[in-house]
């Protein structure tokens, strides 16, 4: 019998009810219960009864979930699937049955900004339809990528940008790892906001990598270790919230609650994404009139993981003349999923896929997303099918809008 | 296994043994049995296949929709394979002229909804697990749900369907034709036959209009009795709601901590909710008389719903509710029996006594309007005395139910968990002549075998959770 750890006993809150089966992805796609919700559960309950055996097809339908927890969102009882998927992933790990993914190998700030180079280098050298060649997982990865920012714009951020106006409070940001490499302009969007807000913004140092994708991969040791690191460097107490522009990291960090056995809260309660920051205390932002139509895509850990579903919508209903129009599946997983996609690009197609046709429907010729994974895979799935389709951070586009100060 | 693989491709064809495992039980816990294989064909002709290659091989065959079944219909004889209807969901045809649509099996009940909404339709018949079952299942089970009360269960919604038997052969049934019939009607006969007839791979269901005006009310009582005792005033009264559901205080609770939280009253010892559909003028005529009968049996609040949402989220609250109660316990069992209306004031109070004298935490959510209780029992599956007590406490609301003139199920169905009751309300000369439908239809008894009618030791190889080696105890 195992012993009765928390997401053991999470993972008994599941009466089998399955009304939750309809809103997870992949069983929409393999139709399969053992790639459900319901039945990953049941499965997961009986791998920590050790009444059933981890076996190769068990393993792959834990593999193949997207941890987008959108059956959380779904589910009466409460069930915090997240938090158990991770445990068992850590628990098969411990017997040797989890491999390592490709991010956990390579979320480390230093490594990334040093591949970022080589990649740049190799995307300016001519020698890219090669590619045409390459085996399909490397195909997928490299048509995945998206440029690579300049030098000059992967620099690191500012580690302080004064309010306008009257400083109203102190608030901090996550640099990140992807975020840093691949979008360091959303992540200068996000201070001008909070300055513009009124917020002095520190940005501090020692900080690091979230830790969210090592707890998707069940590295729940790493994890923690990265929490902790985090907790000290955001510790400040003149600090008044952690603001994010990843719904991932975001996610990620509030996970230290259960995680870190010390002042795991201290961290994971100040966290909160820029939209629902901006929606309580942006009343300072003005914002120029936009004319043209735009949808919105709820990010997995955004609307599932943070159960923040409104505050992105609000925030854009304040811009005039915006015609925003809602997509059908906005709050269905896009198969970005961390690395989702480069794990399983199969599938993480055929999601994407029923997306695009939803976001098509729309008529939209920008689509706002605040999570880089997310804004990376819908930017491959537009320029794969070839739409007029601007895809950004709400961040950035709000940043865009920004009217000066009267 | 092989056979199987050659048809389906690998895919589509289950042999791994953690998948097998997510198979050995639907919504009811209680039984389990894991198949040896699992397909997912995608078309009539597919099903066929399979089926044959099963009576060719004599391997039982059990079809599945989303297992959402309570009375553990889906649950694969020893030895046997399940057939997964899951990816047959096409919407086939939506003739709107005709009010009807043609769709797989694996179309789930809300999707129809949904898709024919644009055109004023809806497919009536809702199981509060409509936003999961499949139509397939609702067929094999005739379901209800709570707007069946003045609308009808599956059985009335349903014209004809396309069956793959279970020597293989394909067989329309029913009339496409709203309204025509001739012969023996074998399509009401597959109605309801918990997928021991034949796998139906195709249905035409009715659709309806979408009703000009619908209001919801919610009214408050401090005792059950008098909730119940407007039930059965509304009803004699010659009103037909739409919809008539109870819930109990702990229900109540559960759902306001849950996903659904729907704002019911948290004082309450019971809401009624009610729905009327139909033309402005009556629909506002039979809300007076309602409320008048709510203040007449002394109910402590009367609301309407402000708006479809508001509306929209008292629905989802008493549809989410068996998911919510997981909050109370690890497991939960759904009792699904009828009672007259009249008697619902009397039988309930008793089946509280006996959850009290087992020690069994009860809470009672219903369709009030057709005196169909479902008693959920809270309890841990891991203990297994507790289980034991559960199965008594069925045993005892059954023989409850039955002593006023009740029946043994409302919507769940016999399935795996009934069959021993079956008995106290058939004869054996009736047993008999059932048993010689199904030997008619299904005389290898291939097709889920083991369910509905009493087969003495056929469930003895299923077993309960506490028996299985190397479960808790
Ligand atoms: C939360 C919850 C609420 C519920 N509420 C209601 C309710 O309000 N009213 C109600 O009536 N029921 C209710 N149920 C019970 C259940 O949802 C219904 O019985 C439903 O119709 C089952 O559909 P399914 O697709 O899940 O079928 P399954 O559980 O997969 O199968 C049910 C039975 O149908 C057979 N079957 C499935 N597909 C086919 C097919 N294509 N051809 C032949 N046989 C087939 C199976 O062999 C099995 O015997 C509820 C269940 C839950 C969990
Ligand atoms: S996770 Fe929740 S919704 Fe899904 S089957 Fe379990 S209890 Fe039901
Ligand atoms: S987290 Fe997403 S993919 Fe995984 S089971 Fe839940 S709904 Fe399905």
């Amino acid at each position: 019998m195992s012993s009765e750890t928390a997401a053991y006993l999470a993972s008994l809150d599941c009466v089998h009810c399955g009304l939750c089966i309809e809103h997870c992805p992949t069983y929409r796609h393999l139709g399969r219960e053992s790639a459900n919700p319901r039945g990953r559960i049941y499965l997961m309950r009986a791998v920590m009864e050790e009444r059933v055996d981890a076996s190769p097809d068990l393993v792959e339908d834990l593999d193949l979930c997207l941890v987008c927890r959108a059956c959380e969102s779904a589910c009466p009882s409460g069930v915090r699937f997240g938090e158990v998927m991770a445990e068992t992933r850590h628990k098969l790990r411990q017997r040797g049955w989890w491999r390592r993914h490709l991010m956990g190998k390579l979320s480390n700030r230093e490594k990334l900004h040093r591949l970022a180079g080589l990649l740049r280098l190799w995307q300016r050298s001519g020698l890219r339809f090669v590619m045409r060649i390459a085996p399909k997982r490397l195909r997928r990865l490299e048509s995945y990528l998206p440029e690579i920012p300049p030098a000059s714009e992967r620099r690191p951020l500012p580690r302080h940008l004064a309010a306008q106006g009257s400083p109203r409070g102190t608030v901090a940001v996550l640099e990140g790892c992807v975020m840093s490499v691949l979008f360091q302009d959303v992540n200068r969007d996000t201070m001008r906001l909070l300055s513009a807000a009124g917020y002095d913004v520190v940005v501090p140092e020692n900080q690091t990598c979230c830790g969210a994708l090592h707890e998707h991969d069940g590295d729940l040791d790493t994890t923690r270790t990265l929490l902790a690191r985090n907790r000290d460097a955001f510790g400040g107490p003149e600090i008044s919230a952690i603001v994010m522009n990843s719904s991932g990291c975001a996610a990620g960090m509030q996970g230290a609650t259960h995680l870190l056995e010390e002042g795991g809260a201290v961290l994971a309660d100040r966290v909160v994404d820029i939209s629902r920051f901006l929606v309580d205390h942006g009343d300072a932002l003005r914002f120029a009139p936009f004319a043209g139509r735009v949808t919105y895509d709820a990010p997995c850990h955004l609307h599932h993981a943070q159960r923040e579903a409104t505050a992105p919508l609000e925030l854009l209903r304040r811009v005039e003349d915006l015609d925003l129009v809602p997509m059908d599946l906005a709050d269905h997983c896009c198969g970005a999923a961390g690395i989702y996609n480069l794990d399983h690009p199969d599938l993480s197609a055929q999601i994407l896929d029923e997306k695009l046709d939803a976001l098509e429907r729309t008529g939209a010729s920008t689509l706002l997303t605040g999570n880089p994974g997310c804004i990376m895979q819908w930017r491959t799935g537009v320029r794969e099918r070839g739409l007029a389709v601007e895809v950004l951070h709400p961040a950035t586009f709000l940043a865009a809008q920004l009217a000066p100060l009267d | 296994m092989q056979e199987l693989e050659r048809l389906l491709g690998r895919e589509r064809c289950l042999s791994g043994p953690g998948q097998l495992v997510a198979y050995e039980c639907d919504a009811l816990t209680h039984f389990k049995s894991v198949p040896v294989a699992v397909a997912l064909p995608q078309t009539t002709e597919e099903v066929q296949e399979v089926v044959r290659a099963c009576v060719r091989l004599g391997v039982p065959f059990t079809p599945r929709g989303a297992g959402t079944g309570l009375s553990g219909g889906a649950i694969p004889a020893p030895g046997g394979i399940v057939i997964e209807l899951s990816l047959m969901k096409s919407i086939l045809v939506v003739d709107v002229e005709n009010r009807l649509a043609v769709v797989q099996p694996g179309v789930v009940n809300a999707h129809l909804s949904t898709e024919v909404g644009e055109h004023g339709l809806a497919y009536a018949p809702d199981p509060s697990s409509q936003i999961v079952c499949t139509l397939g299942g609702n067929v094999a089970e005739n379901s209800g749900g709570p707007h069946c009360l003045k609308h009808g269960a599956t059985t009335n919604h349903i014209l004809a369907m396309r069956c793959v038997m279970p020597d293989g052969e394909i067989m329309d049934l029913g009339s496409p034709v709203a309204g025509g019939s001739a012969g023996l009607d074998l399509r009401g006969v597959m109605l309801g036959s918990e997928g021991t007839l034949g796998i139906v791979t195709e249905i035409t269901c009715r659709l309806v209009p979408m009703p000009e005006r619908v209001e919801t009310l919610l009214a408050t009582f401090d005792t059950m009795a008098a909730a119940c005792s407007s039930v059965s005033k509304i009803i004699a009264a010659g009103i037909i709601p739409s919809a008539l559901e109870a819930l109990d205080d702990r229900t109540i609770a559960a759902v306001e901590a849950s996903v659904f939280r729907a704002g019911y009253p948290a004082d309450a010892t019971a809401v009624i909710l009610v729905e009327l559909d139909g033309h402005p003028a009556q629909v506002a005529a039979e809300r007076r008389r309602i409320e008048a009968i709510f203040q007449d049996v002394g109910a402590i609040g009367i609301e309407a719903a402000k708006d479809a949402d508001h509306a929209q989220a008292l629905w989802k609250g008493r549809k989410g509710a068996f998911g919510a109660m997981g909050r109370l316990a690890p497991d939960l069992y759904v009792q699904d029996a009828v009672v007259p209306r009249s008697k619902l004031p009397e039988v309930l109070p008793r089946i509280g006594e006996i959850c009290d004298e087992l020690g069994l935490q009860l809470a009672n959510v219903f369709h009030a309007g057709e005196g169909n209780l479902h008693p959920n029992i809270s309890y841990d599956g891991r203990n297994a005395q507790e289980v034991e007590r559960v199965v008594e406490a069925g045993r005892r609301i059954i023989d409850l139910c039955l002593s006023v003139g009740g029946a043994l199920s409302g919507e769940h169905g016999i399935g795996l968990e009934k069959q021993g009751f079956m008995h106290l309300v058939f004869s054996a000369d009736d047993l008999e002549t059932m048993s010689r439908v199904r030997a008619a239809f299904n005389p290898g008894e291939l097709l889920n075998p083991g369910k509905v009618l009493p087969t003495p030791g056929a469930c003895a190889e299923v077993k309960p959770l506490h028996q299985l080696p190397g479960a808790p105890s």
